[in-house]
């Protein structure tokens, strides 16, 4: 059990261009990284986050202080339908980003281990790419043309394929 | 793990690059849509290893599979030509080697598109139950007494099971206990006029056939687990919904046979 000292611990996050970010303790363990090194006490008062930019920490932790407020699912049978929609509406204009800031927060909530962020991320992308052209894809995901199919392999897939492009 | 940073979005190698493969799995099992599954193939090569992993498909014809049905006289390869597109769709299906949960719609008839066939299966290394639900007719709530139009008789089936993929590698020997391991046990049920509120919808005429090996009536809640957030659509989620309902509220009405 925690005491009530310690719930009102600050941790304080330091971003890769070395802004620092004051929040409360609840707030960082929605980050399962985090959390697993504060539980074994091999977090310093700063946590440098040397792969994570300001702009995308500060909307991770927008997003993790949202989420550390609002009730668990799991603390009672009774689901409070009005949180539900609140949290609901709040990922949906959390979501409202353009595809690299999606792709950055993406990859931070990956290595700080936040699976709701990494799924809403992940629903988002693959919303914005359903019932588009192969063309299109990659335009909006930026992808490297190091990967591109050869000539040959496309048409090939092309003909496997042809059905789904009626 | 060293994450590198592109502060110039502009920049040629693409940050998506950098996104381990698990998180492209775990977009490209969001889709569900396979149509756009199978254009990813052609997005990169990346794509195109990682879109063969997915667990997740649902297939939507709109043209019936034999909208040109063939004659007496037709010969098989002319049979397979008319398919067309959806046979070429099917193939591809093939190729997918971890599905776990397939849904496939197509219309049921020749002459009414609004008629869908619905069924779903989701596979194991055996068949553990299988599942029929047919409402006669499917409103949303709010809709239910101005809408005169009949949005028409949706059919659904389920077959569930555990795992999937060594399916395709059964020995006879193992396809013949999958055979010994036929569910023994049906329920029939039939519920006039079924209320769905969390999905909001109302259901008319509803005929559940539950076929299980186990007593699935005794153990639905980890059967099926009712998450709206994990559906890809809100019929989905009615028809999950409807179930549920019948086993806890219209258990009365169930009649149970033993098959075996």
């Amino acid at each position: 059990m925690s005491t009530s000292s310690s719930s009102s611990k600050k941790i304080v996050l330091k971003s890769a261009d070395n802004e620092t970010f004051e929040i409360d303790e609840i707030v960082a363990l929605e980050s399962q990284a985090i959390k697993n090194m504060i539980e074994d006490e091999c977090a310093d008062n700063v946590i440098p986050l040397g792969n994570i930019d300001s702009k995308t920490l500060s909307k991770i932790i927008e997003y993790c202080k949202k989420h550390a407020e609002s009730p668990k699912k799991d603390d009672n049978a009774d689901i409070d339908e009005k949180a539900v929609e609140d949290l609901k509406s709040f990922d949906a204009e959390f979501a409202k980003v353009d595809m690299p800031l999606i792709q950055d927060i993406l990859m931070a909530a990956n290595f700080l281990n936040i699976d709701n962020l990494i799924g809403l991320m992940c629903r988002t992308i693959a919303d914005r790419i359903k019932g588009k052209t192969p063309e299109e894809i990659r335009k909006i995901l930026n992808i490297n043309k190091n990967d591109l199919l050869s000539p040959e392999q496309e048409a090939k897939a092309r003909e496997e394929n042809s059905w789904a492009f009626d | 793990m060293k994450i590198s940073k592109k502060y110039d979005v502009a920049d040629d190698s693409s940050s998506f690059s950098c996104l381990p493969d698990e998180i492209v799995l775990q977009i490209l099992n969001k889709l569900v849509d396979f149509k756009t599954l199978c254009l990813c193939k052609l997005v990169s090569k990346r794509f195109g290893r990682i879109v063969h992993q997915v667990d997740t498909i649902s297939f939507t014809s709109f043209t019936h599979p034999l909208a040109d049905p063939p004659t007496e006289e037709s010969i098989p390869t002319d049979i397979l030509a008319s398919l067309g597109s959806y046979w070429s769709a099917i193939m591809c299906l093939e190729n997918f080697g971890r599905v776990k949960s397939l849904r496939i719609q197509v219309p049921s008839s020749f002459d009414n598109n609004n008629l869908l066939f619905k069924w779903k299966i989701k596979f194991g290394i055996r068949v553990d139950s299988f599942i029929f639900l047919s409402p006669n007719s499917v409103f949303p709530n709010k809709e239910l007494y101005v809408n005169a139009n009949d949005p028409g008789q949706k059919v659904r089936v389920s077959l569930n099971g555990e795992k999937v993929a060594e399916m395709r590698n059964l020995s006879e020997a193992e396809l013949r206990k999958l055979h010994d391991d036929i569910p023994d046990r049906m329920s029939v049920c039939y519920v006039p006029l079924l209320k769905l509120p969390v999905s909001g919808y109302v259901m008319k005429g509803v005929t559940l056939i539950l076929l299980g090996k186990n007593d699935l009536l005794d153990d639905i809640d980890s059967f099926m687990k009712l998450d709206v957030n994990d559906f890809e659509d809100k019929e989905e989620v009615a028809y999950s919904e409807a179930m549920i309902e019948i086993v806890k509220k219209h258990r009365s009405r169930i009649m149970i046979f033993n098959l075996g």
